[in-house]
Parts: C-alpha cells; sequence; structure tokens
C-alpha cells in the first residue's frame, strides 16, 4: 500500500509541474530560512555548554548600592577570589581572569599585540573543560611566569616549531616579562563567551602588577568564577555573600556592596558587562525564534492552501478509491503520506539552500556559523524533524478535507468547493500576509531604529576621526612629542588625547565635593588640551583648556549642561570642586580644581544609554587613547604620516589605528546582525507568500476560465477582468493589514525599549507595508489574470 | 439478494425538494441480470448509487442478503460496499496516476489481500481481459474501450457478488460495446448478479429483465 501512495504522490510532482515546484520551493525556502535561524539560535543558545561543571559554576557579580540606585557590574577585582574561598564555605574552587587587552607579546622578531591575553588561576582547568593537546593541565599554570597559548597563536609566533618551552616576553608599560609556554590548548569552542589566545599563571601579576593590585583594587579588569560542589544550593551561598561582602569587600563611596551568583548558563546573554569576553541578547534571539516560526508557518500555509485548492482534480481519485474500498483513515494516510513525500523532498532541496544561503547568512551574523549538517547530530534531529512536523502539519488539513468527499457527489460531478474549505483558505492567506505585513513593518522600524542611532546628532563630530590606543607608557610619556610632530603635517589637523573612546569605551568614576555638597558621584573623562576642539564639541559658556595658561594643566575642568543640574548650578563658571575616591571608607583626594567652561551635552557612550553628566579634566597619566582629526579628502596621506611618525618614534609597539566611526558602529553590531536577520526574513517571507499567491492565483482562474470566457463573450474588457480577479484577493490582503499592523506595534515598542533613543513609531510605515502587500500581490495575481483575461473565449468555453 | 421497500431520494436546495427516487419496491435475486432504463433524470444513476451503498436513501429499507442495510453506520457500509459490490461508470474513471496494472491491485490493497495471492488475480484479470500487453500503460494512453476493460476488470477482480454499471457503454463505439457486453453475460453466466443501466434496447436483450424508471417512479 505504502509503495502505491509513494508511487502516486511521485506521478502527481510529475504530471503537475508547475504545482509541485511552487509548492516544494516554497516549502523549501521556508524549510532553509527556518533551519539557518534555527541553527543559529541554537548554536547561541549553545554557549558554554561544553563545561562539564557548567551546572555548577556562576559568574561573581558585584552589586552596588546607593539609595535606590543598584549597579551591577562583574569585574569584581582580584581581592574577592581569595577572600570568598577563605571566609565561605560551600565554594569548591575559585577562579579569577584578568585581561588588559592590549598587551605586547613577542618572540624574537615576532611582536604582535594581543587582546585576549589572559591571567587566570590554576584551578582553571579544573572548573572549565579547557582540554590541553600538549602539556599537563594540572602543573602548567603552577608556576609563576607559565603560559599555555592555543594552537593558533603558537602558529602565529611559531609556525610548526613545537612551541613547548619556548619563551614568549611579555611587555607591559616599559616592564618586561618573560613567559615560558607549559602548555598548547586544544582549540576552544566557538561558543565559548571566554575568548582567550593565552592563559598565563596568575601569580604573574602579582610581579607585573604589584601587590596592591592583588589584594585591595577592587576595580580591575578582573573576571571571578566559582565552582560550587555537585547539588550544592547556589541560594544558599547567596544568603551569605551580603554579610561577607560588608565585611571584607570594599565599598568605595556606595552605602552596601553585595555579591550575586550568576548561573554560567545565563553569562552569555545576562550578565551585565563590562563584558569578558564574547556577549549576546537573547532578546533579539526571541524576535529571530518569532521571524523563524512565521517564515515555515508562511510555507507551511502556501502547501494547505494548494493542495486544498487543487482538490478538484484530486476529487475524482478520492471518489474511485472510496468506490473501489478505500476507508477514510487509509486516505488520510495517503495524503498525509503525500505531504510527508512532498517535505521531505523539500528538505533535501532546503539542505542545499542551507549551504547556498549560509554565506550571505553568516555575513549577516558576523560569521558565527559553522555548519556541518551530516555531522551535527543536533542539526540533522532538528532537520528530520522539521521534515516530519511540516508534513504531517501541512497535510493534515488537505487530508482531512479530501478525505472527506463523498464519492456520489464526486462522480456525479457535483462537486462544489465546499464554503467551508474556502472560507478556511480565505482565512489562511490574511493569516499568511498578517505575519508578511507584520514583518515588513518591523523590519523597516528596525531598520530606522538603526540609522537613527547611527547618524544620530551625538553633540560631537565623529567623522574623519583616527583613534590610535596608547598601549604603554613610553608612548605615553612622549605623547607631548609625537603630537607636535604629527601636527607638523597640514593634513593632520587636531591632536587630542583621552582616557576613553567615545561611545565606545567607558568613562571613569570619580567623587565630587563642591561648596554645596559632597560625595556626588560623577563621570570623569581625563582629556588632553585642543579634545573640546579636536572632536567638535560645543561649548556653550567660558572657555576651552589653553595651553596659554599653566594652572589649566593641572585645575581647570569642564563640565557639561547635565552636570550642571546635578550640581544644582545655575551658571556653574567658577566653582570649585574637589574630586577624590573613597576606598574603604577614607578619602583619597585626586584633583581640585575650577569649572572653566561648559560644554554642551554630548553622547559619550554609546545611544543604549542616555545622555549623561560628565567632567572633563587634563591628566596625562590617564591617557589610553589619542584621537586625531585628519583632512577628509588627504585621508590616505595623512594615515601614512601618522604612521611615519610613528615609527621613528621607534616604539616597543607596531603602529594600529581605527576609525572612531567603525569603533562606534562597532557597538551596535549585535543590533545590526538583528536587523539584517530580521530584513533577510522578512524578504524571504514575502517571496514565498507570494510564490503561494501564484498558484492560488493561478487555481482560481483556472477554475473561473469559463466565467471568464462567458464575460468576455458578454462585452467584458481585460482590464475590468483583471480588476475581476484581483478584487478577491486585494479584499483579503487588505484585511491582513488590519491584523498585522497592531502586531507589528507592539514587536516594535519591544525592540524600542533596548534602546534610550528611540524613534517614533510612524504610521506611514505601516502603510508602506501593507502598500507593500498589496502591490506584490497585485502584480502576481494579475499575472495569472491577465493570461485567462486575455484568452480567446472561445477556445476556453469549447473545454466544457 | 436485495430488496427495496419504498425507497425514496430527494435533494433539498433551499425550500424545494428534488425528487429523484419515489416508492421505490423492488426485488432482485442473486443471479439476476437485470436493466434499468429510462430517460435522463429518470433517477438510475441515484438508484444504482443507494444499491451500490455510495450514496444512501431518505426513506425506505434496503436489505441485502440479511444485512439492513438503511441502519448501518458509514463504515459499516463501506465494509459490505468493499466486500460485495463492484462498479462500473459510463466514463472509464480510472485512476490517472496509475497504471492499469496498478488500478487492477488497488481494490486488492484495499482488501489487504497478500502479495503473491495479488499478483496471480492480476494477472488473471488481465490475461481474462485481454489487457496484458497494456499493463504497463496509464489509462490515458488506452482506448475508451480498452479503459472500459479495465475498469470493468477492475470491479470483478475483488469477485463481487453484484456489479452495478452505469450506462457502461455509453461513451464507446458499437463494437467495444459489445465486448463489454459480452464480458457481462460471461460473468452473469459464472453467477454474478448484475445491474445495469442502458439506453439501448441491445444492450438490454443481454439482461433478462427491464425495470423502467420515469421521474423517479418505477413504471412497468
Ligand atoms: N446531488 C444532487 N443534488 C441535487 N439534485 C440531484 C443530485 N443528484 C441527482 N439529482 C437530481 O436527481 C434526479 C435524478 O438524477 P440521476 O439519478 O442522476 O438521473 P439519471 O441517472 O437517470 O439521468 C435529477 O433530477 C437530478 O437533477
Ligand atoms: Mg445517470
Amino acid at each position: 500500500m505504502f509503495k502505491n501512495y509513494l508511487k502516486v504522490a511521485f506521478r502527481n510532482l510529475r504530471r503537475h509541474k508547475v504545482y509541485s515546484l511552487i509548492n516544494i520551493l516554497g516549502l523549501s525556502i521556508g524549510m532553509a530560512c527556518f533551519l539557518l535561524i534555527i541553527f543559529y539560535i541554537q548554536f547561541q543558545r549553545s554557549y558554554d555548554n561544553f563545561h562539564e561543571n557548567r551546572k555548577n559554576i556562576y559568574q561573581v557579580v558585584r552589586v552596588n548600592m546607593r539609595g535606590e540606585d543598584i549597579d551591577r557590574r562583574v569585574n569584581t577585582g582580584a581581592p574577592l577570589a581569595p577572600l570568598m574561598l577563605e571566609n565561605l564555605s560551600g565554594i569548591d574552587k575559585a577562579v579569577r581572569f584578568t585581561c588588559f587587552r592590549g598587551e605586547l607579546i613577542g618572540h624574537g622578531e615576532k611582536r604582535f599585540i594581543e587582546r585576549h591575553f589572559f591571567f587566570a588561576d590554576e584551578s582553571v582547568f579544573d572548573v572549565f573543560n579547557f582540554p590541553l593537546n600538549q602539556g599537563d593541565s594540572d602543573t602548567a599554570l603552577e608556576d609563576p611566569f607559565s603560559v599555555v597559548i592555543t594552537e593558533e597563536t603558537a602558529q602565529r609566533y611559531f609556525g610548526d616549531d613545537n612551541p613547548l618551552d619556548k619563551t614568549l616576553t611579555y611587555q607591559l608599560h616599559a616592564k618586561k616579562f618573560d613567559f615560558k609556554i607549559t602548555g598548547v590548548l586544544a582549540e576552544v569552542p566557538r561558543n565559548s563567551h571566554l575568548e582567550f589566545d593565552f592563559i598565563a599563571s596568575y601569580q604573574s601579576l602579582r610581579a607585573i602588577a604589584g601587590e596592591w593590585f592583588m589584594t585591595k583594587h577592587w576595580d580591575s579588569p578582573t573576571w571571578t568564577y566559582v565552582l560550587l560542589p555537585e547539588g550544592y544550593e547556589s541560594g544558599k551561598l547567596e544568603q551569605l555573600l551580603p554579610d561577607f561582602s560588608e565585611r571584607h569587600v570594599d565599598k568605595w563611596s556606595f552605602a552596601a556592596v553585595s555579591h550575586e551568583l550568576l548561573p554560567l548558563e545565563d553569562v552569555y546573554f545576562r550578565s551585565p558587562g563590562p563584558d569578558i569576553g564574547r556577549s549576546g541578547n537573547s532578546q533579539f534571539l526571541f524576535v529571530l525564534t518569532i521571524i523563524s516560526a512565521f517564515i515555515l508557518l508562511i510555507a507551511c500555509i502556501n502547501f494547505m492552501n494548494l493542495s486544498t485548492a487543487r482538490s478538484g482534480s484530486r476529487a475524482k481519485e478520492i471518489g474511485l478509491r472510496k468506490v473501489i474500498g478505500a476507508q477514510r483513515p487509509q486516505l488520510v494516510r495517503q495524503f498525509i503520506g503525500e505531504s510527508l513525500v512532498n517535505s521531505f523532498l523539500a528538505m533535501i532541496l532546503a539542505i542545499f539552500l542551507v549551504e547556498l544561503f549560509l554565506p550571505t547568512f553568516n555575513n549577516f551574523i558576523g560569521g558565527e556559523l559553522k555548519i556541518n549538517l551530516l555531522k551535527n547530530s543536533a542539526y540533522l534531529l532538528t532537520m528530520l524533524l522539521t521534515a516530519f512536523v511540516v508534513g504531517i502539519l501541512a497535510g493534515s488539513y488537505p487530508a482531512l478535507f479530501l478525505s472527506s468527499f463523498k464519492p456520489v457527489s464526486v462522480l456525479k460531478g457535483r462537486l462544489r468547493s465546499g464554503g467551508s474549505a474556502v472560507l478556511i483558505r480565505k482565512i489562511l492567506v490574511v493569516g499568511q500576509f498578517v505575519m508578511s505585513i507584520a514583518l515588513i513593518a518591523s523590519s523597516v522600524f528596525v531598520f530606522q531604529q538603526i540609522n537613527f542611532i547611527k547618524n544620530r546628532e551625538l553633540g560631537f563630530n565623529k567623522n574623519q576621526v583616527i583613534t590610535i590606543p596608547i598601549r604603554d607608557r613610553s608612548v605615553r610619556e612622549r605623547y607631548e612629542l609625537l603630537k607636535n610632530k604629527w601636527l607638523q603635517d597640514p593634513n593632520i589637523l587636531a591632536v587630542t588625547a583621552s582616557s576613553m573612546e567615545p561611545g565606545v569605551t567607558s568613562q571613569n568614576g570619580i567623587e565630587v565635593k563642591t561648596r554645596d555638597a559632597d560625595d556626588i558621584d560623577m563621570g570623569i573623562i581625563y582629556v588632553d588640551h585642543d579634545y573640546v576642539r579636536t572632536l567638535e564639541i560645543e561649548l556653550a559658556r567660558g572657555r576651552d583648556f589653553s595651553k596659554d595658561i599653566s594652572t589649566d594643566a593641572t585645575q581647570a575642568i569642564l563640565v557639561n549642561e547635565a552636570a550642571l543640574e546635578v550640581f544644582g548650578w545655575e551658571d556653574g563658571l567658577g566653582q570649585q570642586m574637589e574630586l577624590y575616591f573613597k576606598r574603604e571608607g577614607k578619602i583619597i583626594p585626586q584633583y581640585q580644581g575650577t569649572v572653566v567652561g561648559i560644554i554642551r551635552n554630548f553622547n559619550f557612550r554609546d545611544l543604549t544609554t542616555p545622555m549623561q553628566p560628565i567632567l572633563l579634566k587634563i591628566d596625562r597619566s590617564m591617557f589610553y587613547y589619542t584621537m586625531i582629526r585628519v583632512n577628509s579628502s588627504r585621508l590616505n596621506e595623512s594615515i601614512n604620516s601618522l604612521k611615519r611618525t610613528w615609527r621613528e618614534f621607534q616604539f616597543d609597539y607596531p603602529f594600529e589605528f581605527t576609525f572612531l566611526e567603525d569603533d562606534m558602529n562597532n557597538v551596535y553590531r549585535n543590533t545590526d546582525n538583528f536587523a539584517a536577520v530580521t530584513r533577510y526574513g522578512t524578504f524571504w517571507a514575502i517571496l514565498i507568500s507570494c510564490l503561494g499567491l501564484f498558484g492560488l492565483a493561478s487555481f482560481s482562474v483556472e477554475k473561473r476560465t469559463k466565467e471568464i470566457g462567458i464575460r468576455k463573450v458578454l462585452g467584458a474588457s481585460v482590464p475590468g477582468l483583471i480588476r475581476l480577479i484581483n478584487i478577491d484577493f486585494l479584499r483579503l490582503v487588505a484585511l491582513a493589514n488590519i491584523a498585522a499592523w497592531p502586531l507589528a506595534y507592539y514587536a516594535v515598542i519591544r525592540f524600542l525599549q533596548y534602546f534610550a533613543y528611540r524613534i517614533s513609531i510612524q504610521i506611514w510605515v505601516f502603510l508602506l507595508a501593507g502598500g507593500v502587500a498589496i502591490l506584490v500581490s497585485l502584480f502576481t495575481v494579475s499575472f495569472q489574470a491577465l493570461k485567462a483575461a486575455r484568452a480567446n473565449p472561445v477556445d476556453t468555453l469549447r473545454y466544457e | 439478494m436485495i430488496k427495496l421497500v419504498d425507497i425514496t431520494k430527494y435533494y433539498s436546495s433551499g425550500y424545494v425538494k428534488t425528487f429523484a427516487l419515489r416508492d421505490i419496491n423492488l426485488e432482485v435475486k442473486e443471479g439476476e441480470f437485470m436493466t434499468v432504463m429510462g430517460p435522463s433524470g429518470a433517477g438510475k444513476s441515484t438508484l444504482l448509487y443507494i444499491l451500490g451503498m455510495l450514496d444512501t436513501p431518505s426513506s425506505g429499507e434496503y436489505h441485502f442478503f440479511d444485512q439492513k442495510v438503511h441502519r448501518l453506520s458509514e463504515k459499516q457500509l463501506s465494509e459490505l460496499h468493499k466486500n460485495h459490490i463492484g462498479f462500473v461508470f459510463q466514463s472509464y474513471h480510472l485512476i490517472d496516476d496509475l497504471t492499469v496494472y496498478e488500478n487492477l491491485e488497488t481494490p486488492l490493497l484495499y482488501k489487504k489481500v497478500k502479495g503473491a495471492e495479488r499478483k496471480s488475480k492480476v494477472a488473471e484479470m488481465l490475461d481474462r481481459f485481454q489487457v496484458v500487453a497494456k499493463k504497463d500503460l496509464f489509462p490515458n494512453q488506452l482506448s475508451g474501450g480498452q479503459q472500459q476493460k479495465v475498469a470493468v476488470a477492475r470491479a470483478v477482480i475483488t469477485n463481487p457478488k453484484l456489479i452495478l454499471a452505469d450506462e457502461p457503454t455509453g461513451n464507446l463505439n458499437t463494437k467495444e460495446g459489445q465486448e463489454i457486453m459480452e464480458l457481462f453475460k460471461e460473468l452473469n453466466e459464472e453467477g454474478t448478479t448484475i445491474i445495469q443501466v442502458t439506453h439501448s434496447e441491445k444492450n438490454a436483450s443481454y439482461g433478462r429483465r427491464i425495470v423502467n424508471l420515469l421521474d423517479g417512479w418505477i413504471v412497468d
């Protein structure tokens, strides 16, 4: 019997080529998009799942509290882990990671600036699963100045030589340290939120960063993870943390400090930052899941609609089969079977499409996805399951519908396409267009928002600014000379330096005491003269820092307008302030200064954060970036000139540069990817919908051939006929708009919550989405209608 | 074998009832060869479908051997139908996507006949109806007469007690029609009960009894 079904299924495919092509192609495109997105989601969800202890590993989060303000951060400082191990029971192991992001590592002539050089406690290999290909993970990080590196890194420094026991020189500021390579790491899985090329023994840091760093520095780029015993409730430990933190942890100026534990499986999506490595956005994944489900559903609906629309031509077969002894369950099975055949054929095609789409898709998502469909059992299972579910889902309605035909009515030729079938088909078409229109509108909004963010008036000019990191004290000390030399080239318009790269990295924090209040928490950017001028920040009142006033270098302060509000000043000029840190309750004075100028607010953080108050103060020791405004028409010459001069200075560090604008756009990479995937999904969803509509229209036209012929004989014009055929479909699409708009509205509101600065939701986007849908369906249907309307009525009528 | 008591069949569309059959009382004995005649729209096909259990009467009783057909559920009906009745239509009504061989095989598949037996049955039919050479062709590759032969073969292959034929020669030329009628005659001589609808006096002469229908009434 089954063979019989298969035969009929295949012969049906062959006999109705256009129909089958539409059906299977639509389904396979839908499946391919669905699979790509699902694989991407699966990949994202798989972060850190390769650690055996994943259920018992936690990232430690520091919680700073001041009144209502609660600030969570995961750079805990080096002192935390030993204190936790000493004072809290119920912790098996703790690991610290410290990473300065940009040390100069060398071997002989080969020198690279490394962004992923981690220091970690020995326990790292007990807690996490990072196996070594060479070396012994029990002892590799035992001695100070031992380091393990990844295969890839080894290749970079040593080529094909065995790196074991070789030496790498580590350079931070002017100090150099030799590390011995004690192990080579197996490839670190791509779905690890920890991303490193080197892991060096933590004890090395005592020599490199000093005792203070190890025991007193609570704000260093150090992340802490703990391993709890199997089955131990993290809640029990968390109860002890407030008391522990109160007793042992430096509060700075906060009212209270505590710690929380973030399960490893949540770190990738929910870690409050600053991120140690990769991070993701689960909100986006949620939206992507919906998009992928939409696409698949749209494809399934096509399938159902085309099958039932075609029921007329299957009716005879069904009636006959019943006459010669088929019973309903057998027919249901036959049609589900056929649907499964189609679905699996579509899946096979989809596999090729996935391969075909993957490069483009990877472009959108930043090249994360590597798909080896046949080797990865999870992917394979997903595919089989998808094909199966789609087959059943898409086949069930046609199966039930078709198998219900009464043989007599079919054979007597009295089968009218039942009212309910037509109604259901209409509902399905509406549903399809609801999804498509919602997708169009949402993707336009997402696109608008991202453009809005990127082109927003920032309060400074990010264009034509080149950023060069200052990674080393030796560079910092000669910055002034470098600057002057650079400025000799007329293409280099302005040079400044600061502690942060605006829109990319974060500001420092400091406590402020004014005449009226103390312990005011403020953001501060340490800058060079010319900062305001280089970035083209607008000065509201007062004056900029000036080279001619010698006290400016130590005492002058600029504040923005938002800061004025915080201080409660009307004018602000001439106000005195004391700047200090608070450590372990003690005040550590830093600067005294006078406000000499008020600048307009500018977005020194990315635009998911609102405008904040800020102080600008000159401090040469805090320069980490130099920013250079260059002549836009002489970009290449400018860069060459910067490079030449850099080389002349013979720094240990090689010349490197980025464009400020690129760096800032990189911050929105996740959002960009998301938007791209949304657009991609939308495109295919519309295409699949149209494919379905095309098929439906062709059947509708076929069924109405006679009517069209008669109308034409009676004198109907071709445009009139096209209108007649279109009007049915247009009504449906128009109806779909009404349902789609609220859906899109809701989705967009949710998406926009992620941003501090949002576009306003404009009606025309909805109208546009509806218009696009109507236009596209008009084209599709008219194509079919035209064919029928132009046919000679004598030919069409003779059929009957 | 068959007893119809006061069978009425009407179709209602809106407030209007169209009667296809009115108070039909009819008895058919096993082994009979009966012809139903009458003008178009008289209710001949309706009668045949009801006899074939593909349609249900609006009122009246239908006894098939000892079964009260009018009391049976749809499932039981189709069970009874599939085991005892073969149907032949005016337009040959084969499954377009199946070859001659497969068309013949399908009723046996629905009856869950095992592979070897199935093969020999199909072979036997192909042989008897002289379509062996055509067995791998699709219906649209055959002439009308050949298609109708296959359709008769398919109706017969399950050894039904009753064969219902609705204008089986209506679309055939004289020679083809004659061949089909000869086949029916042969089958009837072997013991199969046959009820046919025809407009042709000549075809009617193959049978031994004629029932005339007019506007849903039996008129004799
Ligand atoms: N499904 C139906 N709905 C409405 N009327 C029907 C239906 N089937 C048959 N009829 C009507 O019943 C009458 C008998 O039809 P039928 O049995 O097909 O006649 P015959 O086969 O003798 O030509 C006709 O008037 C026909 O129009
Ligand atoms: Mg008839």
